[in-house]
């Protein structure tokens, strides 16, 4: 460790043992938007602390001793913090560079730069700056130098931690599968598995098996997108502008080997030590839970401070930060009668109403929060005020949010800085608090306008975007991955049946269906334009004829929930503009049946669809689109079902109708 | 404990067995790899060290604690093998199964099948080219402690060490192995995979729900498959119903080993099917014994961790691989190559091989006149070895005659060999009955069975044999 040393200590040491590391500030991403419209990637909080501040604490703990912090994007506010901050002072133990290049828009173009600058003399660590770690760098730096003496092409030892195939901490962008000769700890193969085109199988070119007795093949490691370089990292990136991300090296590397003369090693973090970057929701979820649950350790909240943070360690993982000036000032906790349990971080100066609950959640510094709200894995950030009776659940509440009293926000719904929701406000999208450039965002409230994804991209990017969007709602869900063997044939049937907890890919499709008809009906696109949208969904997802209709209609039916107002006075003209769509779709009688299926489903949650159910069912059976055979057959179904029991009843004068009117309306449907 | 724990491990018939294992040593093979030195003799009594081929294993087997073993033999060389190991003063009981002629080319499958009535408990099956000082314990223990199907044993082959081998003798050729390409989970020692090397060209494709399943997997490619394989009992029961897997290596192995990944198919409703037609799945032979049915459901134990998925991921049929590690010795003579390096090499690792049997390097009954006979020479029974020769490194069988002025080095010879005077014999094999006329020169050559080479010849890497042999090779 060399926190005592000056500058000039540092100077007068041999150039190679001045352990370097290059930070990249930003993640050449918009994972985190509407997020990082203002801020750098690297500025948002984790468990109350920057991230920027996890990496550089973990380095300068680690032994390094100079480090190249690498900004392209809010560089001023980058500058601002680490002005502010320990890493500013001259007592800093990690001598900070900061270096700009504001063109730069990939990490292939910050290493191309880098190395015209210059400024890296040896063997350095490559780390993004949204890492959170605790391994020792030192072991694994001198692991690369060992084996640099062996393999004299070696470029960088990429650094893996454990997670076993079905571990929370895989998130899907991280999923890869590497292989390995344990001998010389030479990376032969690696592969995202979202690179793959091939989502049964991995092929492992023979080449690779038969060079040598064994290789390895883990599937049990993610990347921790930390990697110990080798001087000849940067020119590389010089002379292979293809080289994008860091993703593209280790490719590019491993397909030419022999013509760039360079190798690539594999170092695995041990059970003790962690490393993870945050670069997407899964791994901010992911990273904050470990945090909290101290696989971290030093960095937990409380150990991590800056002198006037002190946090409290409770039963049950919780943290409660205390003010350290005197406790009359307005830096105070109050909590009254609300329950607070299971990892859960709340920041100095918040305020929490009566009865209110907060469970797995993060709260940040200086927020109000209502009575009776209720806060369930989210995440609210610093200067929110929560009003009465809001429920927040697997959320993100940006900094100086103000949320509306009554307010729902769920599943994967994320808030940018200073977005103000209005009362009652019910949702599971992005919101932001300006309309930015373009001008035709939609507005929820005041401040707060739904965030438009670029949907104009390439399909693949679109997949992408979408599993990061959703991933925060749906990371619990495990994808299981069917392809045991050539022989097994499970699955497929009893999956059909029931759908209702939606896997992963269907509830994808399902939110491209939503996004298409949604945009469809806004646009006022052709309905025959979006059955073409619908079905390339379907196929990229893989979704069954059975399943689209079913979700087809529960999206149809779902749309006026996602506009503010009331539901009914915009379900009906809906209804009307997509009857092209339920023709498409709704062609036989088991269609019909998922229809009614989808129908069922919904009304039995939502009261307001319930009283519209009987309007809906005549306006299907006026377009032919049900027959009176299949509703009858499902209404008799629906007797004795308890659940049901509502539906049944309100179905009922409808059914009576359709009873009676059986001869007349065979003839119109003739 | 240990009792509840050798209780748990036994299926019901085993506790009816005395022996938990049976040996079976398949000594039926022609060696068609070496038919240059297999004209006169069958393949498992090729003289190594003076000794039967198949001794070495049966050895191994004694060695590990068996008493009895079953060898299965060709009809038409019983008698010659049974005579042959009676000399050998093996404690192990030996019962002899000849596979009737007629079928042109049983497989290693098809014999097993056809001693189907005389196995009683799971199998070890040793074939009779194999000389190793590996202990079979730790893939007993493996095959054991997970109720394995299958349990395969390798060995990691020796590194050759360029330059300091002999040429084999013979004619040059190309020798290109087979390899097999094995994927083993480096967590659990399951046997994943097992394939050949030639069955892929460009890449081999993986199943990411099988790598999710073994998701460390070491793939070898150069392991030496010792032929020893420990099989479950509903094994040899699934064989004799599934006919049409003639070989264990190369139908029976690699179909269980796919076969552990998928589910049993579901189960037709008897009445509906015609009973003569429906052959039962394998899934109806892998019955776990009743006791360890209630036992892993209350197990606490696991073999991987992260899901939630049961005790060896809820798989019925399971196969394990042992990989001898260390420096163990491990061959098996299946090829002419194999047959002249062990002859060279076995004098130093007979020790370890035998476990300590006594090496006879100058039989009693063999009269040597020679002065010149060096340490690694070993002279069988009934043999007479005239004044004024010199051997080194040679093994030379019974009843066989060498003249006066032969130098003979780096030579196998077999029984009732004639060299006659003048000879220069180096790296050579020469099989039963041969004689080799006066002043003649033979380096790295093969003699087939009864041929005489004609006097003061020369010759070098070649293969000489009377005509009728050659015509069959």
């Amino acid at each position: 460790m060399s926190r005592n040393k000056s500058n000039k200590d540092l100077d007068s040491l041999k150039k190679e043992d001045v352990v370097q590391a290059v930070v990249v500030a930003d993640n050449f991403s918009d994972a985190f938007v509407p997020l990082t419209n203002e801020t750098p990637s690297c500025l948002l909080p984790l468990v109350n602390t920057c991230l920027l501040d996890h990496t550089l604490e973990w380095l300068s703990n680690s032994g390094v001793q100079e480090a190249f912090l690498f900004c392209s994007r809010h560089v001023e506010k980058v500058k601002e913090h680490i002005r502010k901050s320990k890493w500013g002072d001259s007592t800093s133990p990690l001598l900070l560079n900061t270096i700009v290049s504001e063109t730069c828009l990939t990490l292939g173009d910050a290493m191309r730069d880098l190395d015209a600058k210059g400024l890296i003399r040896g063997d350095f660590i490559l780390v993004m700056g949204d890492t959170v770690a605790n391994v020792n760098l030192l072991p694994i730096l001198e692991k690369h130098r060992k084996l640099q003496k062996v393999d004299k092409g070696l470029a960088m030892t990429v650094v893996y931690k454990y997670a076993g195939p079905s571990h929370v901490g895989r998130a899907p962008q991280d999923d890869v599968l590497v292989a390995v000769d344990k001998k010389t700890s030479k990376i032969l193969f690696h592969q995202k598995r979202i690179a793959s085109n091939d989502n049964k199988k991995v092929h492992i070119p023979m080449e690779v098996i038969l060079d040598r007795p064994s290789i390895d093949i883990y599937n049990d490691v993610i990347d921790t997108h930390v990697s110990i370089c080798s001087v000849s990292v940067l020119p590389l990136f010089s002379d292979n502008f293809d080289f994008q991300t860091r993703e593209d090296f280790i490719k590019g590397l491993l397909m030419n080997e022999e013509i760039l003369a360079s190798s690539l090693a594999a170092y695995c973090l041990s059970d003790r030590e962690y490393a993870a970057s945050v670069n997407s929701w899964h791994m901010y979820k992911n990273v904050t839970q470990n945090m909290i649950h101290r696989w971290t350790f030093p960095l937990v909240p409380d150990m991590f401070t800056n002198e006037k943070e002190i946090y409290q360690y409770l039963r049950g993982n919780v943290y409660k930060q205390h003010p350290v000036t005197l406790a009359s000032v307005e830096c105070f906790l109050y909590i009254r009668s609300s329950i607070i349990e299971d990892d859960t971080v709340i920041g100095g100066g918040s305020e929490v109403g009566e009865s209110s609950t907060i469970r797995r959640s993060v709260v940040g510094r200086n927020c109000h929060i209502g009575n009776g709200v209720k806060i369930e894995d989210s995440y609210v950030w610093d200067g929110c005020i929560i009003k009465d009776n809001c429920t927040i659940q697997r959320s993100v509440v940006g900094s100086n949010c103000v949320v509306g009293e009554g307010s729902v926000l769920s599943q994967g719904c994320i808030l940018g800085q200073g977005v103000q929701c209005p009362p009652g406000y019910t949702g599971n999208t992005r919101l932001q608090s300006c309309q930015g450039d373009d001008d035709d965002l939609d507005m929820v409230g005041d401040a707060a306008y739904i965030v438009k994804l670029d949907n104009d991209d390439s399909d693949s990017e679109d997949d992408e975007n979408q599993q990061i969007w959703s991933d925060l709602y749906c990371s619990n869900q495990i994808e299981e991955v069917d392809g045991d063997s050539d022989e097994s044939s499970e699955m497929s049937d009893e999956s059909d049946r029931s759908i209702s907890p939606v896997l992963d890919d269907t509830k994808l499709f399902y939110n491209e269906v939503v996004d298409s008809l949604k945009r469809g009906y806004e646009d006022k696109l052709h309905c025959d334009n979006l059955i073409l949208e619908i079905n390339s969904s379907r196929y990229a997802y893989n979704v069954s004829m059975r399943e689209v209709n079913l979700l087809v209609v529960k999206a149809i039916l779902n749309l006026p929930k996602l506009e503010s107002g009331s539901y009914l006075p915009q379900l009906w003209p809906l209804q009307t503009y997509f009857m092209p769509i339920y023709k498409n779709y709704i062609r036989n009688p088991t269609a019909q049946i998922d229809c009614l299926q989808a129908l069922q489903e919904l009304a039995m949650a939502e009261q307001e669809l319930l009283t519209a159910v009987p309007k809906l069912l005549s306006v299907l059976y006026n377009q032919d689109i049900l027959n009176e055979e299949v509703i009858l057959k499902w209404h008799s179904e629906l007797e004795g079902d308890s659940e049901a029991e509502d539906l049944y009843k309100v179905a009922g004068p409808f059914i009576k109708w359709l009873e009676e009117a059986e001869v007349e309306s065979e003839d119109e449907s003739d | 404990m240990s009792y509840v724990m050798v209780q748990m491990f036994m299926s019901d018939d085993d506790i009816m067995v005395a022996g938990e294992f049976q040996a079976v040593v398949l000594a039926a093979g022609h060696g068609s790899r070496m038919t240059e030195v297999t004209a006169g003799r069958p393949k498992c009594l090729l003289p190594i060290a003076n000794m039967p081929m198949i001794w070495y294993p049966l050895r191994m087997l004694e060695r590990e604690g068996f008493q009895d073993a079953i060898v299965i033999v060709a009809d038409n060389t019983k008698s010659e093998i049974q005579a042959a190991l009676e000399k050998c003063n093996l404690s192990i009981r030996l019962d002899y199964a000849a596979l009737p002629p007629g079928k042109e080319d049983w497989g290693t499958a098809d014999s097993l099948q056809f001693i189907n009535e005389k196995i009683k408990s799971d199998v070890v099956v040793v074939s009779s080219d194999f000389i190793t000082d590996a202990s079979l314990y730790p893939a007993l223990e493996l095959f054991r402690k997970n109720e394995a199907a299958v349990t395969m044993f390798f060995l990691k082959p020796a590194e050759v060490s360029a330059g300091d081998s002999l040429p084999t003798p013979g004619p040059k050729t190309k020798h290109k192995p087979e390899r097999d390409l094995v994927g083993i989970n480096a967590d659990t020692s399951r046997l994943v995979l097992l394939a050949s090397v030639s069955d892929f060209d460009e890449t081999l494709p993986l199943s990411r729900g099988l790598l999710r399943k073994h998701p460390h997997l070491q793939l070898y490619s150069r392991l030496l498959d010792s032929h020893v394989y420990i099989l479950r009992k509903w094994v040899c029961e699934f064989l004799v119903q599934e006919r049409s897997l003639g070989t264990l290596k190369g139908e029976l192995l690699p179909y269980i080993v796919r076969k552990q990944s998928s589910k049993p198919t579901q189960k037709v409703e008897d009445a509906s099917t015609i009973r003569g037609n429906t052959k039962n799945d394998i899934f109806q032979f892998a019955k776990e014994s009743t006791l360890v049915s209630k036992v892993l459901p209350i197990s606490l134990s696991n073999d991987h961790w992260g899901d939630m998925k049961g005790t060896f991921q809820d798989d019925k049929i399971r196969c394990y691989a042992h990989i001898v590690e260390g420096t163990s010795f491990g061959m098996r003579v299946n090829t002419l190559q194999a047959y002249a390096s062990i002859n060279r090499e076995i004098l130093q690792i007979w020790e370890k091989v035998t476990g300590g049997n006594v090496l006879v390097r100058l039989h009693p009954g063999a009269e040597v006149k020679s002065t010149q006979v060096d340490d690694s020479t070993l002279v069988g029974e009934g043999t007479l070895l005239n004044e004024k020769t010199s051997f080194k490194s040679s093994t030379i069988g019974a009843s066989c005659t060498v003249m006066s002025r032969t130098r003979i080095s780096n030579c196998v010879i077999m029984n009732n060999v004639k060299v006659n005077e003048g000879c220069v014999l180096t790296n050579c094999i020469l099989c039963d009955g041969v004689e080799v006329g006066a002043n003649t020169e033979l380096k790295d050559c093969l003699v087939g069975a009864k041929h005489t080479v004609g006097a003061g010849d020369k010759h070098n890497q070649e293969f000489l044999a009377d005509e009728d042999v050659l015509m069959e090779i």
